[in-house]
């Protein structure tokens, strides 16, 4: 489902501002799994999804989706690759004259789902991840955890095959953190491939999935205590 | 699946979002069709009444009696049909030119039978090419005048000119002042794009990363540009076609009155076409123009 071959990702050029964000990265995501890529601020966690969703490209190696290079797509190819991915960015933006539904809406019915569907569909969303009574709250109503939430739904409202989620239970009370990380196991169960990047050790341990250690860049054996 | 319900709904939201300018685009639209409509239409009813006049246009060469004979004319006949401009040469001879005028006075020309002599010189009436201008018609008169056995000319050409200055001045100002306009229109579809466009940055930033087509996402701002200038071209024909009415009844009376000319024309249906399609390519040159965000 997803690979990354010798993926290296350099920011600058000069000798005094060349970041080297991402080195050498080779690992693979299978169908169905769930990853959890854990690493402090700055290990690059951001940087590989952005690679992954095509916001960005390595500056060496390859990401593969399903087979396909990501940084040789054009622009249709791309849609076509993120119709299949839901993403929740750590700077995720709601819509802010849309209610928490209306912004889940507005990406389907721009998908090609009916009016009907893409409302039934949306409420399903917000009510996997807890929003159902506030579907009709605008997102300055809505708490910071909340408005993280509706953006989690929005990510699986497109019923995507594989899920991209970058601090997913960020400004998340315990409850609800159990919450969402216990509907992302129930994703993977049901099919969708999960790749999750948190810095929290113990939101790593909770999604009990595959974990992939990333520090300055640079993954750590497999099998190291998280 | 670009012509979705959706879409529909995001062309009409980025009407909305145009704000203020997709009222100007509107407006100033339909301004441009209004003004280049009613050049058109004016410049339509000159151009019927100077073929109604050109039509009845003739050049009258006056012949010298002695030396010609009036059943043998074919010399100056045919130098006159072979000068530039000349569409059609009749000869009459003095005798054809006396009962022409006893035809025309009636009763009243009884007097004519008694004179001892016929005094109207033979004549060559000479039809000019519809498309002649002043100038060449002037320099028809003095070809004329040049011919051999030709004693006079007359010519009453006089409103040739002053007709001419007057259409080109519907044309020149009736066209600029819709090229001015329709400048404005052309901004104002680019200055309602480019809101709609600012207005939906955000929307269109989360809908791509959601994956929706590039051109889904393009294609409403410019869409309600054309939606806006298509509507204005629309509204401005309305108003031309409502105000033709009226209008050309009085125009018409009054040109009826003044120069026994008939009312003004309907524009034909092509020409309305036509104006409500340039309108609204105003709006489509508009959007392009505005670039992509």
């Amino acid at each position: 489902m997803l690979e990354l071959r010798g993926v290296s990702k350099v920011y600058g050029r000069a000798a005094g501002g060349r970041v080297e964000a991402l080195v050498d990265l080779s690992f693979e995501v299978k169908p169905t799994e769930l990853a959890v890529l854990v690493g402090p601020v700055g290990a690059g966690k951001s940087t590989l999804l952005r690679l992954i969703t095509g916001e960005e490209r390595p500056t060496r190696g390859a990401v593969l989706v399903d087979g396909t290079e990501v940084s040789a797509l054009g622009a249709r190819g791309l849609a076509r690759l993120r119709r299949n991915l839901g993403i929740l960015a750590q700077d995720g933006r709601l819509l802010a004259d849309r209610t928490a539904l209306g912004n889940l809406t507005v990406v389907l019915r721009a998908l090609g789902a009916g009016r009907n569907e893409a409302r039934e569909r949306a409420l399903a969303a917000l009510v996997e991840v807890g929003l159902g009574p506030a579907r009709n709250a605008l997102p300055h109503e809505l708490a910071a955890g909340e408005r993280r939430r509706v953006l989690l739904a929005r990510a699986l409202a497109t019923r995507p095959r594989l899920l991209l989620a970058d601090e997913p239970t960020a400004m998340l009370d315990p409850g609800m953190s159990a919450t969402v990380t216990t509907l992302l196991r129930s994703l993977a169960l049901r099919g969708t491939t999960c790749l999750i990047a948190t810095q929290a050790p113990e939101c790593a341990r909770a999604l009990e999935g595959r974990v992939l250690r990333l520090e300055a860049g640079r993954l750590r054996p497999e099998g190291d205590p998280v | 699946m670009i012509l979705s319900s959706y879409f529909f709904e995001a062309t009409l939201r980025a009407c909305r979002r145009g704000g203020a300018t997709a009222v100007a685009a509107v407006l100033l639209s339909a301004l441009t069709v209004l003004v280049a409509g009613a050049t058109l239409a004016g410049d339509l009813a000159l151009g019927l009444s100077e073929a109604a006049w050109r039509a009845e246009l003739r050049v009258v060469a006056v012949l010298r009696d002695a030396g010609l004979k009036p059943e043998a004319p074919d010399g100056v006949v045919a130098r006159a049909r072979a000068l530039p401009g000349v569409s059609e040469v009749r000869y009459v001879g003095s005798a054809m030119a006396l009962a022409e005028l006893r035809r025309l006075l009636g009763p009243r020309g009884e007097g004519l039978d008694r004179l001892p002599t016929n005094p109207l010189p033979p004549r060559l009436e000479v039809t000019p090419a519809s498309t002649m201008g002043a100038a060449d018609l002037q320099a028809l008169v003095g070809a004329l005048d040049r011919l051999p056995g030709v004693t006079e000319v007359q010519a009453a050409h006089g409103w040739v000119e002053p007709l001419e200055r007057l259409r080109r001045g519907v044309r020149l100002g009736g066209l600029g002042l819709a090229a001015v306009l329709g400048l404005a229109a052309l901004a104002a579809a680019a200055g309602t794009t480019r809101a709609a466009r600012r207005a939906s940055a955000e929307e269109v930033s989360v809908l791509r990363q959601a994956g929706v087509p590039g051109l889904r996402l393009a294609a409403p701002p410019v869409v309600q540009a054309l939606g806006l200038a298509m509507l204005g071209s629309l509204l401005g024909l309305a108003v031309l076609l409502l105000a033709s009415e009226p209008g050309a009844l009085w125009v018409g009376s009054w040109l009826r009155a003044a120069l026994g000319l008939d009312p003004l024309p309907p524009l034909s249906s092509l020409w309305l076409v036509a104006l409500t399609g340039g309108g609204a390519t105003l709006g489509l040159i508009g959007a392009l123009a505005a670039g992509r965000a």
